[in-house]
């Protein structure tokens, strides 16, 4: 399967170098924060907005992301999760997984996933670099 | 006939005109408002392609745009039709649409989903991406539907052929056929539907439960108040005749191929 959202091909060999000087921190279009690093990345959302909560859940042998909770904004979007995990994992593509069972697309917002798809009020997202279910 | 199939065909075979810009070259054509824009994105670059002697057409991905807004291809053409034009819609005049290439324009790949490039001498395979993508959201209006993804997930492989080629062939019947032998819609726990909202630029995803608390049919009507809207439209169609129906039977009647229900409001 085509990846939802990889990086530019041409870029392919040097992104890895440049992601890896860049590391952190996030833009702030992935304003994805563990509750251990509470710093409110994006200015002009108010502070009152709901956040989810999520778990993330490697597949196989793709790389464990540390903590594995994280409270997002509910605003923020699949993509932005997906470039989170490219860039605090490496990887060169990333796809996302709800339940085990399908892929949501990139704009589904995560407010809308936790509310219909919430295991004990937790998003589960198990992510992968390779297409694990068919 | 059954009134619901003959209806569940007519809105499987109905039409949308588009106009598409390149330069100063023009690509007429009727676009299914049940398909989806990638499936015609081989023939329309082709087209141009030779017109404009712009081979890159063929071997770069491309997209279009409504105005500077690039068009979110895992919607329904219809649901995107309703989006952007149903309120701007002036006689006759076709949706006007531009088309873009990555090479002359970057992707928007924050926006909307990209496509692989093809190696070289290759022209870009739109066809995979899309039937993954319309695959997944089978799977996740099935779990709405079913608390499971099973019965997307265990379709067998002569079935999915049959799926996709249904689809790419808008071919109403196969694709009847190959849903009914896998998927059985009388029994349904909850309905997947999603509501855009214009003016507020939102999108909602809902989950609605056929039955009240009270074990009485829920109302459409009484679903979407939060939405605060008067105009609403469902394939569109102005739903005022339809608020005080069925939510269950609205959305049998009226779903897209992928079984979501999409409401538009303004």
């Amino acid at each position: 399967m085509p990846n939802l959202l990889h990086s530019d091909e041409s870029s392919d060999a040097s992104s890895e170098n440049e992601s890896f000087a860049q590391a952190e921190p996030l833009d702030t279009e992935a304003d994805i924060h563990s509750p251990l690093q509470e710093v409110n990345l994006t200015k002009d959302i108010p502070s009152k907005e709901s956040k989810v909560a999520i778990r993330f859940q490697p597949i196989g042998s793709t790389p464990l992301i540390k903590p594995q909770n994280f409270q997002v904004s509910g605003k923020q979007t699949i993509s932005s999760i997906m470039k989170f995990l490219m860039k605090r994992l490496r990887l060169k593509t990333v796809h996302i997984y709800v339940l085990s069972s399908f892929q949501p697309t990139p704009d589904e917002s995560l407010e809308s996933l936790h509310t219909l798809f919430k295991t004990n009020n937790e998003l589960i997202l198990s992510y992968c670099e390779q297409i694990a279910y068919g | 006939m059954d009134p619901l199939l003959a209806l569940r065909e007519l809105l499987w075979e109905a039409a949308v005109n588009v106009r598409i810009k390149y330069g100063r070259h023009e690509y007429l054509a009727r676009f299914h408002r049940s398909a989806y824009l990638p499936l015609y994105y081989t023939e329309i670059a082709l087209f141009f392609s030779v017109l404009s002697l712009s081979p890159q057409l063929e071997s770069s991905p491309i997209w279009l745009q409504d105005g500077d807004t690039p068009l979110k291809w895992n919607l329904p053409i219809g649901v995107l039709y309703d989006l952007h034009w149903l309120h701007r819609r002036n006689g006759i005049e076709p949706w006007t649409l531009t088309l873009c290439v990555s090479g002359e324009g970057q992707y928007p790949r924050d926006t909307i989903i990209p496509f692989p490039s093809p190696v070289m001498g290759e022209v870009v395979n739109y066809r995979d991406t899309v039937f993954q993508v319309i695959i997944n959201l089978l799977k996740q209006s099935c779990y709405v539907l079913r608390g499971n993804s099973r019965a997307i997930l265990s379709m067998s492989e002569h079935d999915t052929k049959a799926l996709w080629k249904a689809i790419q062939t808008h071919d109403y019947d196969m694709y009847l056929t190959t849903m009914r032998e896998n998927f059985d819609i009388e029994t349904v726990r909850r309905l997947p539907v999603k509501v855009f909202s214009v003016p507020l630029r939102s999108y909602t995803q809902l989950s609605l439960s056929p039955k009240t608390e009270n074990d009485e049919p829920t109302i459409l009507g009484d679903t979407l108040q939060e939405f605060n809207s008067d105009k609403l439209y469902i394939q569109g169609i102005a739903i005022d005749d339809m608020l005080s129906m069925e939510v269950l039977q609205v959305w049998r009647q009226f779903r897209h191929l992928d079984n979501f229900l999409y409401i538009v409001a303004f």
